[in-house]
């Protein structure tokens, strides 16, 4: 009899779900299960005590200096149908944007850039923005025809463009912040023109 | 022939007495309260293993000790409430059902109608024959 209770109450605590450190990736604003927290460097949700403060690592460096469509770092000339260009890089606290430039060749037509940022759903949201050289870049936010591993966001854009330089960038949406408390993320930006 | 009174009507010969155990017989409410009481408790109990085996489910659906690759989210939440809340109810109908079931069987124990004993007296009637020969022995109960 007491080994049917002791099995009886051993299967009720077993009901009782158990997450591991490191098993989930963070979610939406550092959604972590109660007795974790996101760690900001991996994205994961550890014990607190083992959670970093954020950092862009390695493999996303801020470059410093492209934060303004004015100093934007360039992609390089696209052909009319260009292969797919990507750079990794970082908005840490404070930075409201990075951005870049890049050239149509002269004798397109008919062509679209196409544009994507994939980037943890832990942190800030991030969206594209787009303008020719010298003008004001406007967000534009494409329904996506990929989507990103699961815990990361992607923002898409698709748009025509005409022969000349272009800026496109990448900037936070203001929201998926932690109430101010996660104002920064990692990401990779994928850039291609094609003609349609 | 006269027939002296006596022997027309011998006294019994008593030769001995049988005791035996009647047993009580449960009333039909007694009977229909207990069978509803355990009836009850075995519905509760039911139940609880209902909500057990889906704590269970919910539990194992997001319970991990291995990197999963998945993003805590919604969803997950949702399991983790589901299961604690289908915990606590087994936890409850487990109760319940088992102070039912206790309460049916210790009713049915303290309830149960006294048996009666019952004595079976026996004897033996030798009657004379009224005619020429012969004669009847009979054996009596009484009880």
């Amino acid at each position: 009899m007491r080994t049917v209770c002791v099995l009886a109450f051993t299967s009720l605590a077993a009901c009782s779900p158990e997450v591991a450190p490191g098993t989930y990736v963070c979610g939406p604003e550092e959604l972590c299960p109660d007795d974790l927290k996101c760690d900001r460097v991996t994205a994961i949700c550890e014990v607190p005590a083992s959670a970093n403060e954020f950092a862009c690592g390695d493999m996303h460096v801020d470059v410093p200096g492209d934060d303004a469509p004015a100093t934007a770092q360039s992609l390089g000339d696209f052909a009319c149908v260009s292969l797919v260009t990507e750079r990794r890089s970082c908005l840490p606290v404070g930075d409201s944007g990075d951005f870049y430039t890049f050239k149509v060749a002269d004798n397109c037509t008919s062509v679209h850039v196409q544009a994507s940022v994939v980037y943890p759903i832990a942190f800030e949201r991030l969206v594209l923005q787009l303008a020719k050289q010298g003008e004001t870049p406007v967000t534009i936010d494409t329904k996506c025809n990929r989507t990103g591993a699961d815990g990361d966001g992607v923002s898409c854009l698709d748009a025509p463009v005409g022969p000349g330089t272009y800026v496109i960038g990448v900037v936070p949406d203001g929201t998926g912040t932690c109430d101010n408390e996660c104002r920064f993320n990692r990401y990779g930006i994928s850039v291609q023109v094609t003609t349609q | 022939m006269v027939i002296p009174p006596a022997a027309a009507q011998p006294a019994p010969r008593h030769m001995r007495d049988i005791t035996i155990e009647v047993p009580g017989e449960r009333s039909r409410n007694n009977k229909l309260v207990i069978g509803g009481v355990a009836a009850a408790g075995a519905i509760v109990s039911v139940l609880g293993v209902y909500w057990h085996l889906d704590s269970r489910d919910a539990s194992n659906e997001v319970s991990a000790d291995a990197f999963t690759g998945k993003a805590w989210g919604d969803d997950e939440i949702a399991l983790v409430d589901r299961a604690e809340r289908s915990k606590t109810r087994a936890t409850v109908a487990y109760s319940i059902g088992g102070a039912l079931l206790i309460g049916a069987v210790a009713a049915w124990i303290f309830t149960a109608p006294k048996s009666e004993t019952a004595i079976i007296r026996t004897g033996v009637i030798v009657t004379p024959p009224d005619h020429g020969g012969g004669g009847v022995v009979s054996k009596m109960w009484s009880f």
